[in-house]
């Protein structure tokens, strides 16, 4: 049980971390938001920010998945009630509110994925993609610009988020 | 119009003076700026951020389990700002919803697990299905009703629908008692 903890990342008091966990500098946990590092260690990047409910869980699927670090990159913003298990994900992402990434899924970079998407095991998500539903699921490749607007709006918001959630929320040290 | 009575444990809820009915397991971050101004149901699971902008509800606000109530965001020059949800009189928001709107006016019901995103407009009278995404800075006119993935319009309501909607709030409300010992 060893908790890394880089400068200059806030986590509120009631967000639950658990297990071998290393998280990055520059990142924002909201109150509420839960790593679970069940089998295996987590990392975290650099300037990531976790929203309320939103979870991060490294747990074998069977009794036959062998054990494996999940590996998570820079500057990625996971939204409300996100559940995530997959273990690679790239830079720059947007995970938007209650979307599940199953264990066995691969991200890539720059990628964008809509509210309430479901991305199954064994899917390789590329870069700079875009899923969405209209009302059936949609893949779309968008161009390269896409990995700085999102790397762009993560940053924004963590730079507010730094001086407002000390002020109403008490703040782990 | 009748409606069955549903009643609550009086040591998990508090009453306040101007009839508030708030869960103890609800969450509610910066209750210095969080106005409830009388009348409504927070129930249990509930999350209120207060904590990044103002968030003001009126009169018979009924908001269910698992909800999340969070300001919206804008962005300009290079930077990002909260700014207030405001919410108005008699309003129902179902179990498990995520709403990050700009404003909600009167009479507005929101089915269960909806998702609207931030900025968002919801005028008068309207109505939301259960499951509707409605995409970030979308403008629902009063007496419509929305739906799907993502939220389109699909018809509109009556204009008897104030009153029987106001009504239904009250009734709610009042049905909703603490269990005698």
């Amino acid at each position: 049980m060893t908790l890394k903890i880089g400068q200059n990342t806030i986590i509120c008091d009631s967000s639950e971390l658990e297990g071998d966990i290393t998280i990055g500098s520059n990142c924002v946990l909201h109150p509420f938001s839960r790593i679970i590092a069940k089998d295996g260690p987590i990392v975290i990047g650099d300037g990531n920010l976790l929203e309320a409910n939103c979870v991060l869980i490294n747990e074998k699927k069977g009794t036959r998945d062998s054990s494996a670090p999940m590996r998570i990159g820079n500057y990625n913003r996971f939204e409300i009630g996100s559940e995530v298990r997959s273990l690679t994900i790239g830079n720059c992402n947007v995970i938007g509110i209650k979307t599940k990434l199953e264990r066995g899924s691969v991200l890539k970079d720059g990628i964008v994925i809509a509210p309430t998407v479901n991305v199954k095991d064994g899917v390789q998500v590329q870069n700079y993609t875009v899923m969405f539903h209209k009302p059936e699921l949609i893949v779309n490749i968008s161009s390269e610009s896409q990995k700085e607007e999102n790397k762009l709006s993560t940053t924004e918001q963590i730079d507010f988020l730094k001086n407002m959630l000390p002020k109403y929320n008490n703040i782990r040290n | 119009m009748e409606i069955e009575t549903k009643t609550f444990d009086p040591n998990q809820y508090l009453v306040t003076k101007p009839g508030n009915k708030i869960s103890n397991k609800s969450i509610l971050r910066g209750s210095q700026r969080i106005i409830l101004s009388g009348k409504s149901i927070i129930k249990e699971n509930t999350m209120i951020r207060g904590d990044l902008a103002t968030t003001s509800f009126g009169k018979f606000c009924i908001i269910e389990k698992d909800c999340v109530i969070k300001p919206p965001y804008r962005r300009f020059q290079n930077q990002v700002v909260f700014y207030q949800l405001s919410i108005g009189n008699f309003n129902i928001i179902g179990e498990n919803s995520v709403i990050s709107s700009a404003s909600i006016g009167n009479f507005v019901e929101i089915g269960k697990n909806c998702i609207i995103e931030r900025g968002c407009i919801l005028k008068d009278c309207c109505k939301i299905l259960d499951g509707t995404i409605l995409p970030a800075e979308t403008v629902v006119a009063p007496y419509q009703i929305y739906g799907g993935k993502p939220g389109k319009l699909i018809g509109s309501l009556p204009e008897s629908r104030l009153e029987y909607f106001q009504d239904y709030c009250i009734e709610l409300y009042n049905s909703f008692i603490p269990k005698k010992k």
